[in-house]
């Protein structure tokens, strides 16, 4: 931070004779100069959570402050500011504080609990107060980050013309990855419908040491997409020990269970950052709103979605289905994890990302985490080794009425392995958009097996769809919830044995890979949507700074 | 249109009463789809009308009480999402579960007023069943629509002879991008192996595709994606 001495004729009085003087030891040098008044603005630049006089820093952290601590169900104001103090001076004509212009209007600042700014270019101080002592402010920001606004604020003190300024930056919202571990493990009960679901989950949350919650669906019209509804994540802010706000950030998607992060989580400590579109597009759905874990150049990780332009599969008029843009420069504008990859997505049904791909927690891995890649191809020639073995007429999707199969049909089925050829051709190109931007090596994909066909909106999964899973890494075991594709049999599920073959290595023997497939068939699946869909959950941050990359 | 299409159609009639006599069922799932009612479709995890993948699954025998619904639209009360996807599926389904029999049918709509896209599905269904006599006509027609030949297009690489038919047409500059699409799924390796044979075939795409490419090398990503459906070693 800069300092500007003011100016101050330190003039001698009585000619030189030292009248000041007293005693000096001899009458020849002049007494010691009072230290210059300075005009000096201080905050947490050090961000250590203290305001020192004369830290030194590029920025302080401050809060967007849409927590409810007092459970009022509104947005707070006035609380969880950060200090900014104004250090004391001697007599001015007058003290002003200006607020940054991109700022304007976006941050709150109070003294004493007063508001002292909320709009405008600036601020007046008495000067008398400032004469009088040091005078504390506090800060919050009132709106999100967004390109208008990249969250910094600099306040800038003017006594008299003379200046200092002070840089203040808004905590980030951090977006959780598959790499934190699982604190609450949410999905919506509705009914016998995903009772076999919901008592799965139970067990593997019991043994990932999570807390299990069920969000009564009948309260939101059975609207059992939970992963849609919201995603969550964090806010850090600078103290000893550093502050953990959660946040949750909702999706515009403007279906009834996006209402229930508002209603069960918000709270103390606990962000609601409420939708900003009214835009419907399934294509702003949270599962279309993923983050790849750490890399390099992206140690909080980097926001994924899905979107694009190109013809539906099988050919025909291209296509644009794409996030709203709002969302697409909110994730840039946070610029932590930004900013935002993007694969193509548009030719899926529902045009997640998570339909497609999913990083899964690999310990045994140099990287610490592997990306799970729908393969048609692998389903493909696990059904022919199965028809080698003699398994032909074996049954796919065995007793569920109106969809069983078997794997001689498939195989002999022209038009769905053509259309998966396609599909696995655009996976492929997914792939690579993955490798070149994330910087992965052929063997950090795992290809897991899916098939894909087309619902008239687009391609869906044709089995459940195993890359929709949900993972919770906990210090003692990565337990990842897999929808059960329901192959065949040979003799046990050909297709669940090629996932545990591949996924079971990831883990390391204080840290192994527990698999639970789960049935989704009635209750996601056919309903376009598998089991991540259906689940939420919030996640233990990592333990460092966002601030010091 | 619609009337005209259905006066030769008797086997449609009696198929239905066969069909709804046998397996009421599965009639019902035909004539009201549970993927065109709101209630249901809002459940999906992307709530719009959605029938296309339910009527693959029951077959053939979905396909005269589809033939039959085209004639009686005006008999289910539907929004507009809800009447389009139902019509792409009567006319997509019969592709995709191989129904020869309704060649005509879907003949009948390629060369009706019928929106363009749905005259594109119908010419992919002609493909998709084997029907090559009623798509050339229109793909050779300049005055058809553009989408209409590209759907056409697409629709002779459904074929399992069209190879040459293809090769004849690659100057034609308004349908060339579907014809490299079409030899993508002629030769596409995955169908081959479904059926059986069509080694020379996809021999035949790799090397015109190649010779494609080097015709209009700005355009090697698109041919490259055909490439790899061919997967020729």
């Amino acid at each position: 931070m800069h300092r500007y001495l003011l100016l101050l004729l330190l003039t001698s009085c009585g000619g030189g004779g030292g009248s000041g003087g007293g005693d000096d030891g001899g009458g020849g040098s002049p007494p010691p100069e009072p230290p210059a008044p300075v005009v000096d603005i201080d905050a947490d630049l050090n961000r250590n959570g203290v305001v020192e006089d004369g830290e030194t820093g590029d920025y302080a952290v401050f809060y967007w402050n849409i927590d409810d601590d007092d459970d009022n169900n509104a947005v707070d104001s006035g609380d969880d500011l950060a200090s900014v103090v104004v250090r004391r001076f001697p007599p001015a004509q007058s003290v002003t504080v200006s607020v940054s212009a991109s700022a304007q209007g976006r941050v709150k600042i109070f003294r004493a609990g007063n508001l002292v700014y909320s709009s405008g270019a600036s601020f007046m101080i008495d000067a008398a107060d400032v004469q009088a002592g040091d005078v504390e402010l506090g800060i919050e920001a009132i709106n999100r980050i967004q390109p208008a606004w990249n969250g910094y604020v600099t306040l800038t003190l003017d006594i008299d013309g003379v200046t200092d300024a002070v840089t203040l930056r808004c905590a980030p919202y951090l977006m959780a990855t598959n790499l934190w571990p699982v604190e609450q493990l949410h999905v919506v009960n509705v009914g016998s419908n995903n009772q076999a679901f919901r008592t799965a989950l139970q067990e593997v949350a019991g043994l990932a040491g999570c807390q299990y919650v069920e969000v009564p669906g009948g309260s939101y019209q059975n609207d059992r997409w939970l992963q849609d509804s919201s995603e969550p994540g964090v806010v850090y802010l600078p103290g000893t020990p550093r502050k953990r706000v959660d946040s949750v950030l909702q999706t515009a998607r403007w279906r009834p269970v996006d209402q229930w992060c508002k209603n069960a989580l918000w709270g103390p400590d606990f962000d609601f950052l409420e939708r900003f579109s009214t835009s419907t597009t399934s294509l702003n759905y949270g599962g279309n709103i993923e983050c790849v874990p750490p890399h390099a150049g992206h140690p909080w990780g980097r926001v994924l979605i899905g979107g694009g332009t190109s013809s539906p599969i099988g050919g025909g008029t291209p296509i644009t289905r794409e996030q709203t843009q709002v969302y697409r420069d909110f994730w840039d504008a946070l610029a932590i994890q930004g900013p935002h990859l993007k694969i193509s997505t548009e030719w899926l049904a529902v045009g997640h990302v998570d339909e497609i791909v999913s990083f899964v927690p690999a310990p045994a891995t140099t990287r610490g985490w592997v990306v799970a890649i729908a393969s048609p191809d692998v389903a493909k020639q696990i059904l022919q080794t199965v028809k080698n073995n003699g398994g032909g007429a074996k049954k796919v999707f065995a007793g569920r009425s109106g969809w069983e199969t078997t794997v001689d049909a498939i195989l002999a089925d022209a038009a769905l392995l053509t259309y998966n050829q396609e599909v696995q051709v655009r996976l492929d190109a997914i792939r690579e958009v993955l490798q070149t931007n994330v910087g992965l090596a052929d063997g950090e994909f795992v290809h897991l097996p899916v098939l894909f066909e087309d619902s008239g909106n687009g391609a869906l999964a044709y089995n459940p769809g195993v890359v929709n899973l949900m993972p919770l890494p906990t210090p003692t075991g990565i337990h990842l919830i897999i929808p059960d594709p329901e192959g065949p049999d040979d003799p046990t599920d050909a297709w669940q044995a090629d996932i545990v073959a591949k996924l079971a290595p990831l883990g390391t023997g204080a840290q192994p890979i527990v698999i639970k497939f789960v049935n989704v068939f009635f209750s996601y699946h056919t309903l376009s949507g598998e089991a991540h869909c259906g689940l939420n959950a919030v996640r233990t941050p990592p333990d460092m700074d966002w601030w010091n990359p | 249109m619609i009337a005209l299409l259905f006066a030769l159609q008797d086997w449609v009639d009696v198929e239905c009463e066969r069909l709804r006599r046998e397996k009421p069922e599965i009639a019902a799932k035909v004539d009201r789809p549970p993927g065109l009612d709101a209630a249901n479709y809002r459940q999906f995890r992307n709530p719009v009308p959605q029938c296309l993948r339910d009527l693959v699954k029951i077959g053939k025998d979905a396909v005269p009480l589809l033939l039959q619904r085209w004639g009686r639209m005006d008999e289910l009360t539907l929004s507009d999402a809800e009447r389009d996807a139902l019509l792409e599926a009567i006319v997509r389904v019969p592709g995709l579960v191989g129904d020869v029999r309704a060649e005509s049918f879907l003949t009948g709509v390629l060369n009706s007023d019928a929106a363009e896209s749905l005259r594109g599905h119908a010419a992919v269904s002609l493909g998709m069943i084997g029907a090559k006599d009623p798509l050339l006509p229109v793909l050779d027609d300049r005055k058809q629509p553009k989408a209409v030949r590209q759907a056409c297009a697409r629709a002779v690489g459904r074929l399992t002879d069209s190879l040459e038919l293809i090769r004849a047409r690659l100057d034609d500059d308004a349908i060339w991008r579907d014809l490299i699409a079409a030899l993508g799924l002629l030769g596409s390796s995955w169908a081959w192996e479904a059926r059986g044979g069509g080694d020379e075939v996809r021999k035949g795409c790799h090397d015109l595709l190649l010779e494609q490419r080097r015709r209009r090398p700005e355009e090697s990503a698109l041919v490259d994606q055909s490439l790899k459906m061919v997967d020729w070693k």
